[in-house]
């Protein structure tokens, strides 16, 4: 197996912490029931007070917050014990995110009319995770060059 | 390097924290109700049209008008206010809604304005102002037209008359004046009030709205 490089472990910390704070960001403006100033696009008010903003209750930013958390914190889990099922796992794990990204940037332009500038860098970062997810998986599935063994007699 | 290795969980576990809290003290600097920022003008020609949309006092001390956008969800939080508002102070005061779509974030603002000026055109332009913002984040999520549509018919308004209606002139052309003052004296923040003339930042709760129309009020008076 070969060993995961350091470009892409620290690429999914900062992707990860990077998807955490934008979420976490979200979620305290949910709570305090505050109206993140929007850049670049202009649809923050419509698209974090609307009816799909939360399911069963639960606000969709706090979710976020708790996925990257998890994939933060399995990723720390990997890096200290290398274990290969967290390799497995992640791309997995990383493509429910993905799915769910799709399905809110699609509410956005679909149905609320209203892009929400946060919300898309939160559909960025859950990509780019899913991308080194698969990156890292297929790194280790490649082996090491079998050293050339001479057979001596 | 080797530190961090060693102490990998307790370096993140820090790391996150610090971000968690650094995140949530930017949010908490947001406004609930945002207040207009940037150069909109700070008194504004105050002369008061015939067909401008007035609630409340006939000859009032003090005027309150208000340039929102149906679609915005800060003027809908403020449309009860005003409403209790006009009824705190029947004698003195008047509010004027006038129109200021920002139809480049709220697709659907533009066509909601249309579609409470064609209510005005059957003298009904506050049960649809009341419809829109009431139901806003029905709508909102929606295509609308049809929405409004359904406002219209439950209002009670001749269908027959209000189709004909949005599609002619003259309900857009009253949304563009509307839109036009707005856009001439440098708004670009929905709701902004203007209370006789000057503006004013936006207050944060209903108690603080009616202190400063209060005083106002008593401004007024006291140089009568």
């Amino acid at each position: 197996m070969k060993p995961i490089p350091l470009w892409l472990t620290i690429s999914i910390f900062v992707t990860g912490f990077i998807g955490f704070l934008d979420a976490t960001y979200l979620t305290t403006n949910f709570f305090l029931k505050a109206i993140p100033p929007c850049f670049v696009t202009g649809g923050c008010d419509v698209v974090t007070t609307s009816q799909y903003a939360t399911i069963l209750g639960i606000p969709i930013a706090l979710l976020g917050a708790l996925y990257y958390l998890c994939v933060l914190a399995l990723w720390l889990f990997y890096v200290d014990k290398k274990q290969k099922r967290v390799l497995e796992a992640l791309p997995w794990i990383t493509s429910s995110g993905f799915v769910f990204s799709i399905w809110l940037v699609g509410l956005q332009v679909f149905v609320l009319n209203a892009l929400c500038s946060y919300c898309l860098v939160s559909a960025g970062t859950s990509t780019l995770l899913f991308i080194f997810a698969l990156i890292a998986r297929k790194i280790s599935k490649e082996t090491l060059p079998t050293p050339n063994r001479t057979i001596s007699q | 390097m080797s530190f961090i290795r060693k102490n990998i969980w307790g370096v993140g576990f820090a790391v996150l924290l610090v971000g968690a809290f650094v995140a949530m003290g930017f949010a908490s600097k947001n406004s609930s109700l945002p207040s207009p920022t940037g150069i909109a003008k700070d008194t504004i020609d105050f002369t008061i049209a015939s067909d401008d949309h007035k609630k409340g006092a006939e000859n009032p001390k003090v005027t309150l008008m208000e340039f929102s956008d149906f679609q915005c969800p800060a003027c809908a939080a403020y449309y009860p206010i005003i409403g209790e508002l006009v009824k705190e102070f029947p004698n003195d005061l008047q509010f004027i809604y006038r129109h200021f779509p920002l139809k480049a974030i709220h697709f659907q603002a533009e066509n909601a304005a249309i579609a409470s000026e064609a209510a005005n055109l059957q003298g009904k332009f506050w049960e649809m102002h009341d419809a829109l913002f009431d139901n806003q984040s029905k709508w909102n999520p929606t295509t609308g037209k049809g929405a409004f549509r359904e406002y219209a018919e439950l209002i009670g308004l001749d269908m027959n008359k209000y189709d004909e209606d949005i599609n002619s002139d003259s309900p857009r052309d009253r949304v563009r004046r509307d839109n036009q003052f707005a856009v001439d004296n440098g708004l670009n923040s929905t709701p902004t009030f203007y209370l006789n003339g000057n503006k004013i930042a936006n207050p944060g709760s209903y108690e603080a709205f009616r202190d400063l129309i209060a005083q106002e009020i008593e401004k007024a008076t006291n140089t009568e």
